[in-house]
């Protein structure tokens, strides 16, 4: 990328030299050894870098004490390009934005985080900006939305999708009748976020097809409030018991259709009502009460073994002649002949027992 | 001559660094080390790590103002004054036109005439001007433009200032980076000459040290078998504690050496054997080493494993592609910084983002066959992640949202428990564990097909976590 080079990795250079960026090399040297005494001639990384792009040569990018510094910051450099580009990706021209893609995409090799963002942002060069327009209300958030998570890394991608979807929790249907809007209006718009379209979709079909619970909600595994609790899931399951005992009298006399429950706005998922046993729940909720066992039971036994494996095990492996998992780490030790020693050493990682 | 003694308060301690060694000004070299190495032996660094480091200091300040002096001595007495406040001793009379003149020559370089100055630094030296300063501008001059002197290299100055100066300070950190960025060097006959200079024990088994990890990225076993005899000699029986530690950078170099360069390993055994005295003391490093025998043991069984499977028949040749690559990892980057390793790294993750199935299936099965390996493929993992970029971790209000969402949409994805895991952490840049711990602490509602066996399979799942770490680790280390 040879304007690249030329331009901004020069300023980038003068940045880390703290030099003018229209210094030439010459000068550029003149302050770099009029500073080294000051440094007690151990300069800093970032100055021999600096120094060796700036280097038109290109002879001191070869020194070893500046070699490795020059190839991360163009990577650095190219990181930052593609980013610039995922930017303003909307901003470009369709044309526009395929030649520039296309620039990237010849001058980077090797990079194999960056191929894969220039490959997952190639989905939308066909897309204009316009498309993302002439919506309203929650159909315009979503498609807004999607205009702005696309060309995102997917580190940020993920945090400002998880934001989102926090913010849509309530009214997953009307959400999903957005999202049905979106993708018979613009399905080239909707296409390039499958995920969120996938939540939005899950929420809907969990409120409209299974609103209620098959599993009591989770109970707290402290001791002191699990007695409590416990005493409350009783409350509920004398409430349930009569209320299956009612709908069992009224599926009886009626026919075995099942009707859909009609879809309602309200209340989001996350409320902790008691059971509503409807046809679909019955004969789960049967084999239940054949096994004389409550789900809660399960989850609170399968919450205390969790919370038992990990007070025992640091770090474990699975140990074939015992068939079971043991701790492969020892406790941490100091190192005697190095206390400033890197605390991130792999051998400081493996002494602290910590767990990936 | 004082008997050393100091008080535990750092605060009480003398700034002068003759006072704090006990000696006074004119005492040798010898008498600064042997009050050194008494002090050093009341505040141990295992105990007292900052008392060590102004020890340290302050030998080193000592040593290099005696042999400053000792150059001038037949112009000027011994010197008067403590060393000044940087390290640096103070210069005396005599010796001030000389570093006049190399300032003057020093501001030549620096307006540009570098030629001239590299010229005018060379005749101080050659006029017998042997101060560290003159060895390090004409190192920088000669670094910046290799043109001006065809005779030598940038490091032979270095050396110079070492052998002339001593083995410390700015020389030697500015030789350590050079062998750092360019390992040949350690097999350098000048190298081989600073490893001769007379140095604190813990200077030599540090440069020692630097040589055997440059031939650990070299495959050069060779020179660490012919120096392991020297090293033995000056340790063995002597300084034990770097003897020691000297034999865990050459286990964790030749752990994973083949053919002839195997009778290393079994040779370093041996001589961590002869130090076992030492594991009441050090027993971290000799469990240590067992593990990394227990590694290098199963890694050598994986490896001659897929490789039979690969020769036996080549269908399976592509499958055996991410065990492969798996197993280059570990033995490039144990107890290795990031950079070095960072390209096979790198394509191993561009892998698992594009095949998660088939890399679930190669983790699990070294999981099972092979627990050291997996192992220290979890902690490479962690320590690459640890030096790379850094994520903001989710807020627990929208891990919890996230989970409820994936716990309710189970029975979407049933099926495939494991990959739905993987694709949903990658998705929301949540960890496995987070999303237990937001069951188990209460802030997920449960109302789906996924029973709480699952959840405990999934808090268990070392390989399903590996993977999601290694996804994002794919973005960090970017």
């Amino acid at each position: 990328m040879p304007n690249l080079e030329t331009t901004r990795l020069r300023e980038q250079a003068a940045e880390m030299l703290s030099v003018p960026a229209s210094n030439s090399f010459a000068e550029a040297k003149s302050s770099f050894l009029d500073r080294l005494q000051q440094v007690d001639h151990q300069p800093p990384e970032n100055w021999c870098t600096g120094l060796a792009l700036l280097d038109d040569r290109n002879q001191l990018a070869k020194r070893p004490i500046a070699a490795p510094g020059v190839e991360r910051a163009r990577r650095q450099l190219l990181r930052r390009e593609v980013d610039a580009f995922a930017a303003d990706y909307w901003n470009y021209l369709p044309e526009e934005r395929k030649s520039r893609w296309q620039a990237l995409t010849d001058a980077i090799e090797n990079e194999p985080a960056l191929t894969t963002h220039l490959r997952h942002l190639a989905n939308g060069l066909e897309v204009s900006a316009d498309q993302f327009e002439g919506f309203q209300g929650k159909t315009a958030n979503l498609a807004m939305t999607i205009k702005e998570l696309f060309p995102m890394r997917p580190p940020q991608q993920a945090a400002r999708r998880r934001e989102w979807l926090m913010e849509t929790a309530d009214s997953p249907t009307l959400w999903m009748n957005s999202a049905i809007r979106l993708r018979e209006n613009a399905p080239k718009v909707a296409n390039l976020e499958p995920a969120i379209l996938n939540v939005l979709a899950g929420r809907a079909a969990q409120k409209t097809m299974r609103p209620p619970t098959r599993y009591q909600p989770v109970r707290p595994i402290h001791p002191t409030t699990v007695q409590s609790k416990t005493s409350n899931n009783w409350g509920y399951w004398a409430i349930a018991v009569v209320v299956f005992a009612m709908l069992k009298g009224i599926f009886s006399t009626s026919s075995s259709s099942t009707k859909t429950p009609t879809p309602s706005y309200t209340p989001p998922p996350y409320s902790s009502t008691p059971f509503r046993y409807e046809p679909p729940q019955r004969v789960d909720f049967q084999e239940f009460e054949k096994q004389n066992k409550r789900p809660s039971d399960a989850l609170q036994k399968a919450l205390k073994e969790i919370e038992e494996n990990r007070s025992k095990l640091l770090y474990s492996v699975y140990d074939p002649k015992t068939g079971k998992n043991v701790p492969l780490l020892k406790s941490p030790p100091a190192d005697p002949l190095n206390p400033k020693k890197d605390p991130q050493d792999p051998r400081s990682l493996f002494k602290s027992g910590a767990s990936p | 001559m004082n008997e050393p003694s100091l008080p535990d308060d750092l605060a009480l301690w003398p700034e002068d660094p003759y006072e704090l060694l006990g000696i006074e000004r004119g005492a040798t070299p010898k008498d600064a080390k042997r009050n050194y190495t008494r002090l050093i032996r009341v505040f141990k660094p295992e105990h007292h790590p900052e008392h060590f480091r102004r020890l340290r200091e302050a030998y080193e300040s000592v040593v290099r103002s005696i042999e400053f002096f000792s150059r001038f001595a037949d112009h000027a007495e011994v010197p008067t004054e403590a060393p000044a406040s940087d390290g640096h001793p103070e210069i005396s009379p005599a010796a001030a036109p000389r570093i006049d003149e190399a300032s003057l020559l020093w501001e030549r370089a620096c307006e540009g005439s570098e030629d001239e100055a590299y010229r005018g630094l060379q005749n101080l030296h050659l006029r017998g001007d042997r101060s560290s300063s003159i060895s390090l501008r004409l190192y920088w001059l000669l670094t910046l433009d290799l043109g001006l002197d065809a005779e030598r290299e940038p490091c032979d100055w270095l050396l110079e200032a070492l052998r002339s100066y001593g083995v410390h300070g700015s020389a030697l950190e500015l030789y350590r980076r050079e062998v750092e960025a360019n390992p040949a060097e350690a097999f350098h006959a000048r190298f081989d000459e600073l490893l001769t200079l007379d140095a604190p024990s813990p200077v030599i088994a540090e440069t020692y040290e630097w040589r055997w990890t440059a031939a650990r990225k070299m495959d050069r076993f060779d020179v660490i078998r012919a120096d392991l005899e020297v090293a033995h000699r000056k340790f063995f029986g002597g300084d034990e504690t770097h003897w020691l530690r000297l034999l865990m950078v050459a286990a964790d170099a030749t752990a994973w050496t083949t053919g002839s360069d195997r009778d290393l390993w079994i040779a370093i055994g041996k001589e961590v054997e002869q130090v076992s005295h030492l594991s009441t003391r050090y027993g971290d490093w000799f469990d240590q080493f067992e593990h990394l025998n227990q590694i290098s043991k199963e890694w050598f069984s994986a490896k001659g494993h897929w490789r039979q499977i690969s020769l036996e028949n080549s269908r399976y040749k592509k499958n055996v592609v991410p065990h492969e690559l798996f197993l280059d990892l570990i033995k490039v980057a144990w107890h290795a910084p990031l950079p070095p390793y960072r390209a096979v790294l790198m394509k191993m993750l561009a892998a698992i983002s594009i095949n998660t199935n088939v890399w679930l299936q190669c983790l699990d099965e070294h999981r099972q066959k092979y627990p050291a390996v997996f192992g220290a493929f979890a902690l490479i993992l962690q320590y690459a992640a640890a030096q790379s970029e850094t994520v903001p971790e989710a807020p627990a209000e929208q891990v919890a949202r996230r989970t409820a969402d994936f716990v309710a949409g189970f029975d979407q994805f049933k099926a495939n428990l494991r990959e739905s895991v993987v694709q949903f952490c990658q998705e929301s840049w949540i960890d496995p564990l987070e999303m237990v711990q937001a069951v188990v602490d209460n802030r997920v509602d449960w109302r789906s097909d996924l029973s709480p066996e699952m959840l405990v399979q999934i808090d268990d799942d070392w390989p399903v976590r590996m993977l999601c770490q290694a996804n994002r680790l794919f973005w960090q280390c970017d």
